[in-house]
């Protein structure tokens, strides 16, 4: 019998600790969610995660896996239930492309675009645009990035849909949720509204707290240090 | 298989996989390992990144990089995600690059990653600055090249892979014959750059790199190093020029 499961996560509704969960549930793996404060990580983060010392990290037994993406594959691969990633190996490549385009390409001017305002927003907002627009023509009017079940991909673009309405509903600004990308629209609300995938999934109004709290201490991070600052924003 | 079908296989594999890529790149070389290790026959198309092929603006319209691997005519790109996929496709053949425990599997992703987000981001600052900008990048760097000291000290075994070469060895490969580039240009350049991976220091990377190198999926398949030095110096020689007149105009205004 397998060892119990436990997933270290954070009280800041974090899309790649949800990347974690998704993949728990979707695979039926049970699972016990321990919430780190951030601000004050304990001795079992810090074990388990020395390196980076952040959240997700996985507790299967003996084993600790770190890294959302990681995480998603190692589930996929150690359980039984239903594959995340499509058999086919370019299927699987492409997947892990546009997954790891999100987190090297998309997410810091997705950031960006909400936590920045005038011209410098402009910038961020056209080019989160264009990422859209090749998120959109991967889709090409599939239900899930996945096909017809929720799936890798979809897991790893989940940022889109949940978090980004709630920044689009805090800024008046309009993605994914404007009629510029119809098949991302409509993909969001699938994705929120699948069985697994929604006990995971922060509220909306959870996340309109949190945000706003954190938004100033996120700006002036994020501005200083790019990338890295737009991933510890989210964390 | 007789002689004349391998023959044939081996042909219409080539026509199957074409590689393009460029002869300086460490990811492409990566990838050319990683298709020798499989036994793979492929087309190789040499790239000029400063004029750079419809072909290739074809098959990676995001990135525009090298390697892109194009297998039966579907392109796939960014040389961690090929390695998986030369893994995957050719499964059957060949020692495994990726280890077949899903635990181990995270680990050498985990690994691999490592690579790219905290150790090559120092090392390079290191080979593109001086002064105490130079001095504070080799710090980290060494503080990153000590996390993997450790790991492979600790794992007792000749490479990250384990018993043979494996995905990590090939995602940390540019350190075996790039570093030691690095550390002669920077050191010969008087700016009083120490070297990086010691014996005394860091004594199982050390001994890793001459193992590395002579592995029989490496061995002869390194790109000309008498035409690298020279191409890594006047990178490093750019990044000064350029670093110094910033100072300069700010100086000035």
């Amino acid at each position: 019998m397998s060892p119990p499961v436990k997933l270290i996560g954070s009280f800041f509704d974090s899309p790649f600790v949800h990347r974690a969960e998704a993949a728990l549930r979707l695979k039926g793996v049970p699972y016990e969610l321990i919430q780190e404060d951030m601000e004050n990580k304990s001795e079992l983060l810090l074990q388990h995660n020395p390196i980076h010392k952040k959240v997700p990290v996985l507790v299967h037994g003996d084993h600790a896996v770190c890294e959302s993406l990681v995480i998603v594959e190692y589930v996929d691969e150690a359980f039984d239930g239903p594959p995340l990633l499509p058999s086919d190996p370019a299927d699987r490549a492409a997947a892990r492309f546009w997954a790891q385009l999100m987190d090297t390409k998309c997410r810091r001017p997705l950031v960006l675009s909400f936590l920045t305002e005038g011209e410098l927003r402009e910038g961020f907002l056209r080019e989160t645009k264009e990422n859209l627009a090749l998120l959109e023509a991967q889709l090409d009017g599939k239900r899930f990035f996945g096909g017809d079940s929720v799936g890798y991909l979809d897991i790893a673009l989940s940022a889109l849909s949940r978090w980004t309405a709630v920044f689009e509903e805090m800024t008046g600004v309009s993605l994914v949720g404007g009629d510029d990308f119809p098949g991302l629209r409509r993909w969001a609300e699938e994705y929120t509204s699948n069985e697994a995938v929604r006990q995971c999934l922060p509220s909306m109004e959870h996340l309109k707290a949190q945000f706003s709290a954190k938004k100033d201490k996120v700006k002036s991070v994020a501005m200083g240090h790019g990338d890295a600052a737009a991933g510890a924003v989210i964390r | 298989m007789d002689h004349h079908l391998e023959q044939q296989a081996a042909e219409s594999e080539k026509k199957a996989v074409k590689l393009l890529g460029m002869w300086a790149s460490p990811y492409v070389l990566q990838v050319r390992w990683a298709l020798a290790m499989k036994g793979v026959e492929y087309e190789y198309v040499e790239e000029d990144l400063r004029s750079k092929s419809a072909q290739l603006l074809a098959y990676n319209p995001v990135h525009k990089k090298v390697p892109v691997l194009v297998y039966h005519g579907r392109p796939i790109a960014e040389s961690q995600v090929i390695l998986e996929f030369i893994d995957d496709a050719w499964n059957h053949r060949g020692d495994p690059i990726l280890p077949r425990d899903p635990y181990r599997r995270a680990m050498a992703r985990f690994w691999a990653r490592f690579k790219q987000d905290k150790l090559s981001p120092p090392i390079w600052r290191w080979f593109t600055t001086e002064g105490e900008e130079q001095e504070a990048a080799y710090e980290a760097a060494v503080e990153q090249l000590l996390v993997l000291e450790k790991e492979l000290a600790v794992s007792g075994k000749p490479f990250f892979g384990g018993e043979k070469v494996g995905f990590v060895d090939l995602s940390l490969s540019p350190l075996a014959y790039v570093i030691p580039i690095y550390e002669e240009i920077v050191t010969g350049g008087g700016g009083g750059g120490v070297k990086m991976v010691t014996e005394e220091k860091m004594p199982s990377l050390a001994a890793w790199m001459g193992r590395f190198l002579s592995s029989p999926a490496v061995r002869g398949h390194l790109p000309p190093l008498e035409k690298l030095r020279p191409r890594c110096q006047a990178m490093r020689e750019a990044f000064l020029v350029s670093a110094r007149a910033k100072v300069e105009q700010q100086q000035q205004q």
